[in-house]
C-alpha cells in the first residue's frame, strides 16, 4: 500500500479516536463517584458523616462546614467546641455506614444534652498548615470556646493547603471576564449537562492516581509498616503553623487541647522511634509554651480494635491499617475526649 | 485564545473548513480576521497595539523599497526600530527600568522618583516584535523585498498559530507560503493532527502535572535543601518548561500543517546535547537563530544567515577567543535573558549561559570533546547538569533566591539530605529516564517495524488511543503555557 493510500485509511481512524476514547471512558466510569481518597482506603474503611437532628456535625469540606455551622447557630448552645483531625475521625474500619458512631459523634451527642455544641472537621492527610486555614475561616463565623487538635506524625509530612480548602475570595465585579473565559464556561456547562464531562473525568483520574500509587508501592515494596521519612522542611513548616495557631488562640482566650492521636501499637510502628519521640516532645513543649492542654492518647486503642484497609499495592487485597480503627476504638477515643472536656468545662 | 481550550477547537474547526474552500483573496482575509479574533478573545483592546506595529513595519519597509537615500533610509529604520522596541520597552520593561532608576536615585540621595504604573503585558508582544523587527532589518539590508500586499504582510505578523509564543518566523520562509495556495496533502493533515494531539499530551498530562511539584520545591526555604535537592528541583523545572514550551511548538507546527504550511522546528531533544553550543542549536531554535542573526553576528561583524534554523551554534570563535568575543557573548546572552522577562534573575540566567559557553570554548580548544565515546558521554553528562542548574534563576523568586539555591551546591555539610517527599525524587528520576531513552527507543522501533507495516499501524493507533484518552482525562483549560509570560 502506498503512503498516500495508507494515510487515506489512517486519517479517518485518527479523527474517530476521540469519540472511541470518550465512549470507552463513558462505559467504564459513568456513575463512578468514588474519590481518590476513598479508592485508596477501599471498601474496608467506611467514611461516615454524622448527624444530630438531621444536621451534619462531622464534615470534610468547606461546603459541608457551612452546614455544620448551622447546627451550632440554630440552637443557643452555652459553649461551642471544634474538633479537627485527619481521616481517623471520620473513617471506621470494618464499620457500617448506617449504624456506626464515630468518637466525635459520641462526644457531640453527649454534650448536646448539656447544651454544648461540638462539631468536627476531618480530612485525609490534613496538615497543620490546613488547620490554620480552617480555624481562621471558622473563627470569623463562630466564637468557639474550645478547640481540639489531633496530632498525627504522618500529617507533618504534608505540605501546603489543598485547593478545596482555599476560601473563595468574593468575586470582584470590576474584573471583566475575557471572551475566552465566558465561552469556555458555557461550553463546559453544556458538556457537563449532556455527557457528564467532569464526573467521568474525575472518576478516571482517581483510578489512574490509585493505579500509579499501587504500582509505586509494588515496585518499591512499600507497605503500611514501611518507615515514613521525616521531612525536615515540611515538618518545620507545619510546626510553625501549629505554633501560630496556639499563639493566636491563647491571645483570644480560646482553650486548646492537643492530643497525640491513637496509633496501632501491636506491630512495629511505621516511624523512626527517635523522630516520633522528637515530634511528641516538640508538640508538648509548644503546648506548655502557649498554655494549652496536651494529652498523649497514642496507646488508648488496643491492637485488636484496629482493622484492615484495602491493599496499597498491586496484588494485595487488604493490609493492616495504622490510621483508622474499628467502632469500639472510636468509643474509647470518644470517652477519653469527653473526660478531658469535662475537666475543662 | 488558549490552544488547550474548547473554544479554540470550535474556532479551529470553523477556520479549517473555510480555509480549504476559499479562493486566495478571501482566504487571506479569513486568516487575518481569524487571527484578530484569536487574539481578541484574550484582550480586544490590545489588538490596536499589534495593528500599530504592523502599520509601522509595513510602511517603513515600503519606504526602504522606494528610497535610495542612505541617510533617509537610516532615519526611517531608526524610527521603526525605536517604535517597535519602544512599545516592547514600555509594556514589558517600564516597571523594571523605573524600579532600577529609582534605586540608583535613592543610592545617590536624589529625591526624584519615577512613578510606577500597573501595566498589563500584552500577550506575545516579545514574539511579534522580534518577528516585525527582523522583517524590517531584512528589507533594509535588501535581503528580502518588501511585501506590498498589506493583508499578506499583516498575516505574516499576526498568523494565529505562532502569534503568542512562536516559533519566531522569518518573512522569506513564511510569506510565500501564506500567499500561494498550498496544495492539500492528506499526509500533512494526518501529521498535523498527530502533532497537535502529541502537544496537548505533553502539556496537559506531563507539564501540568510537574507544575505543582515544582512549585512546592521552590517554596521550600533554601536553608533546608541539599545538593541533591537542588539538582532534583532544577531537573523537574527543566522538564516542566521543556514539555510546556515544546508542547506549544508542537501544536503551532501541527496547526500550520493543517493549512499546508511548514513552520521551522523549535526543539530537537535539547537535553541530549553534548555541549552548550549544541544545546543552543536544539533549544528554542527560532529565538536563538534570531539572536544569532540580529544581535550576535552583526556585533561579530559577520553576515546575517537570514534563516530561522540552526540556532546559535556557530564555530566562528575558533582560534579567536578574544576579550572582545567574550564581551559580545556576554551582551548577547544578557539580551537573551532580558528578552525572557524584566527581572535581574533572567539576566543571571543569560550570564550563566554565557559563562558556560565561554568555559566550553576554552575546554573545547584544549581537548576535542567529541574525540571518543567516553569523552563525548562525559561532555553530554556535564552539559546536562549545567543546563539544568542554569534553570534555577528562571524559576526562582528573585536573583538572590537563585544565588541562595546555587549556594547550597557547595554547602558540604548537606549534600545528600532529602528535603522533599519521596515521590518528588521518583518523578524526577522517572521523567529523566523516559526522556533520555525515548529517541533511541523510537529509532530502534522504527527500524524493527520497517517491514511489519500492519503491526506498526496497529501499535501506532493503540498509542494514539492512549494519548487521546489521557488528554481527555486531564484536559484543563485554566493552565496557560509558561512562555505566554515572555
Amino acid at each position: 500500500m502506498s503512503l498516500k493510500k495508507e494515510i487515506k485509511f489512517k486519517l479517518p481512524v485518527l479523527l474517530l479516536i476521540p469519540f472511541f476514547s470518550w465512549f470507552f471512558l463513558h462505559i467504564f466510569f459513568v456513575g463512578d463517584n468514588q474519590k481518590f481518597d476513598q479508592l485508596a482506603l477501599g471498601e474496608e474503611v467506611v467514611k461516615v458523616t454524622n448527624y444530630i437532628n438531621n444536621k451534619p456535625i462531622l464534615c470534610g469540606s468547606f461546603a459541608q462546614l457551612d452546614k455544620c455551622l448551622r447546627y451550632l447557630k440554630e440552637k443557643n448552645f452555652n459553649k461551642k467546641i471544634l474538633w479537627i483531625g485527619n481521616s481517623q475521625l471520620n473513617s471506621v474500619n470494618q464499620g457500617n455506614l448506617d449504624t456506626t458512631k464515630t468518637a466525635s459523634h459520641r462526644a457531640s451527642e453527649y454534650f448536646y444534652d448539656k447544651n454544648i455544641g461540638l462539631i468536627t472537621f476531618a480530612a485525609p492527610n490534613i496538615s497543620f498548615q490546613e488547620y490554620s486555614v480552617i480555624i481562621d475561616y471558622l473563627k470569623k463565623k463562630i466564637d468557639f470556646d474550645i478547640i481540639i487538635l489531633s496530632l498525627v506524625f504522618d500529617d507533618t509530612r504534608e505540605d501546603g493547603v489543598r485547593k478545596s480548602f482555599l476560601i473563595k475570595k468574593e468575586k470582584n465585579k470590576n474584573i471583566q471576564k475575557t471572551l475566552q473565559e465566558i465561552s469556555e464556561s458555557k461550553i463546559i456547562l453544556y458538556l457537563d449537562k449532556h455527557i457528564k464531562w467532569n464526573d467521568i473525568r474525575s472518576a478516571a483520574q482517581g483510578k489512574i492516581y490509585t493505579f500509579l500509587y499501587q504500582s509505586r508501592n509494588f515496585v518499591f515494596n512499600i507497605n503500611p509498616t514501611s518507615t515514613r521519612k521525616f521531612i525536615k522542611p515540611i515538618f518545620d513548616k507545619n510546626i510553625l503553623s501549629l505554633e501560630k495557631i496556639l499563639k493566636k488562640l491563647k491571645k483570644e482566650n480560646i482553650k486548646t487541647i492537643l492530643y497525640v492521636a491513637p496509633l496501632r501499637n501491636d506491630i512495629k510502628i511505621p516511624y523512626s522511634e527517635i523522630e516520633y519521640s522528637y515530634f511528641k516532645r516538640h508538640t508538648k513543649n509548644l503546648s506548655t509554651k502557649y498554655s494549652s492542654y496536651f494529652y498523649n492518647l497514642e496507646n488508648i486503642v488496643p491492637g485488636f480494635l484496629w482493622g484492615e484497609k484495602a491493599g496499597t499495592k498491586i496484588g494485595v487485597d487488604t493490609e493492616v491499617d495504622f490510621m483508622h480503627f474499628k467502632e469500639q476504638g472510636h468509643a474509647i477515643l470518644g470517652k477519653n475526649i469527653i473526660t478531658i472536656l469535662n475537666k475543662l468545662l | 485564545m488558549l490552544f488547550n481550550s474548547f473554544t479554540f477547537f470550535v474556532f479551529l474547526i470553523i477556520f479549517i473548513s473555510g480555509y480549504w474552500f476559499l479562493n486566495r483573496k478571501i482566504r487571506l482575509y479569513l486568516i487575518f480576521s481569524s487571527s484578530l479574533a484569536f487574539y481578541g478573545f484574550w484582550r480586544v483592546e490590545f489588538l490596536s497595539l499589534i495593528l500599530l506595529s504592523v502599520l509601522i513595519n509595513y510602511f517603513s519597509s515600503l519606504f526602504f523599497e522606494k528610497t535610495q537615500s542612505k541617510s533617509k533610509r537610516k532615519i526611517v529604520l531608526l524610527f521603526s526600530l525605536l517604535s517597535n522596541l519602544g512599545l516592547l520597552a514600555f509594556f514589558k520593561y517600564y516597571y523594571f527600568i523605573s524600579e532600577n532608576i529609582n534605586f540608583i536615585f535613592n543610592i545617590i540621595g536624589s529625591e526624584i522618583n519615577i512613578p510606577y504604573y500597573n501595566i498589563i503585558l500584552p500577550l506575545g508582544i516579545s514574539f511579534y516584535t522580534f518577528q516585525s523587527v527582523s522583517y524590517t532589518i531584512d528589507v533594509f539590508n535588501k535581503n528580502i523585498k518588501a511585501e506590498k500586499e498589506f493583508i499578506l504582510f499583516s498575516n505574516y505578523v499576526i498568523f494565529f498559530p505562532q502569534l503568542i509564543a512562536g516559533p519566531i518566523l522569518r518573512a522569506k520562509e513564511i510569506i510565500w507560503q501564506l500567499s500561494e495556495r498550498p496544495k492539500f496533502k492528506i499526509e500533512k493533515m494526518y501529521g498535523g493532527i498527530k502533532r497537535i494531539v502529541f502537544g496537548l499530551f505533553l502539556k496537559v498530562v506531563i507539564a501540568d502535572h510537574l507544575a505543582p511539584i515544582v512549585e512546592q520545591c521552590f517554596l521550600v526555604d533554601s536553608k533546608y535543601l541539599s545538593a541533591i535537592d537542588i539538582f532534583t528541583m532544577s531537573y523537574l523545572f527543566g522538564f516542566q518548561i521543556y514539555f510546556d514550551f515544546s508542547a506549544y511548538s508542537h501544536i503551532a507546527i501541527g496547526l500550520a500543517m493543517l493549512m499546508g504550511i511548514n513552520f521551522p522546528e523549535n526543539f530537537n531533544f535539547p537535553y541530549h546535547s553534548k555541549s552548550p553550543k549544541e544545546f543552543w542549536t536544539r533549544w528554542h531554535i527560532t529565538l536563538s537563530s534570531w539572536v544569532r542573526d540580529y544581535v550576535y553576528l552583526p556585533m561579530m561583524n559577520y553576515k546575517n544567515l537570514n534563516n530561522s534554523e540552526g540556532g546559535i551554534g556557530l564555530s566562528i570563535y575558533k582560534n579567536s577567543i578574544s576579550f572582545n568575543s567574550i564581551i559580545i557573548l556576554l551582551i548577547t546572552w544578557m539580551l537573551m535573558g532580558i528578552w525572557h522577562g524584566a527581572h535581574w534573575k533572567f539576566v543571571a540566567w543569560g550570564v550563566s549561559h554565557a559563562l558556560i559557553i565561554t568555559f566550553y570554548r576554552l575546554f573545547d580548544g584544549m581537548i576535542n570533546l567529541s574525540r571518543n565515546r567516553l569523552i563525548a558521554f562525559a561532555s553530554w553528562f556535564f552539559t546536562l547538569q549545567l543546563v539544568m542548574l542554569s534553570w534555577i534563576p528562571f524559576r526562582a523568586e528573585s536573583s538572590s533566591h537563585a544565588f541562595r539555591l546555587w549556594g547550597r551546591l557547595i554547602n558540604n555539610d548537606n549534600w545528600f539530605g532529602l528535603g522533599f517527599k519521596e515521590n518528588t525524587y521518583l518523578i524526577a528520576f522517572f521523567i529523566t529516564f523516559i526522556y533520555l531513552i525515548y529517541p533511541y527507543v523510537v529509532i530502534a522501533w522504527d527500524g524493527y517495524m520497517k517491514k511489519n507495516v500492519l503491526i506498526k499501524n496497529i501499535i501506532e493507533f493503540i498509542c494514539l488511543f492512549f494519548i487521546v484518552t489521557m488528554v481527555l482525562i486531564f484536559f484543563k483549560v485554566i493552565n496557560q503555557f509558561i512562555y505566554f509570560q515572555f
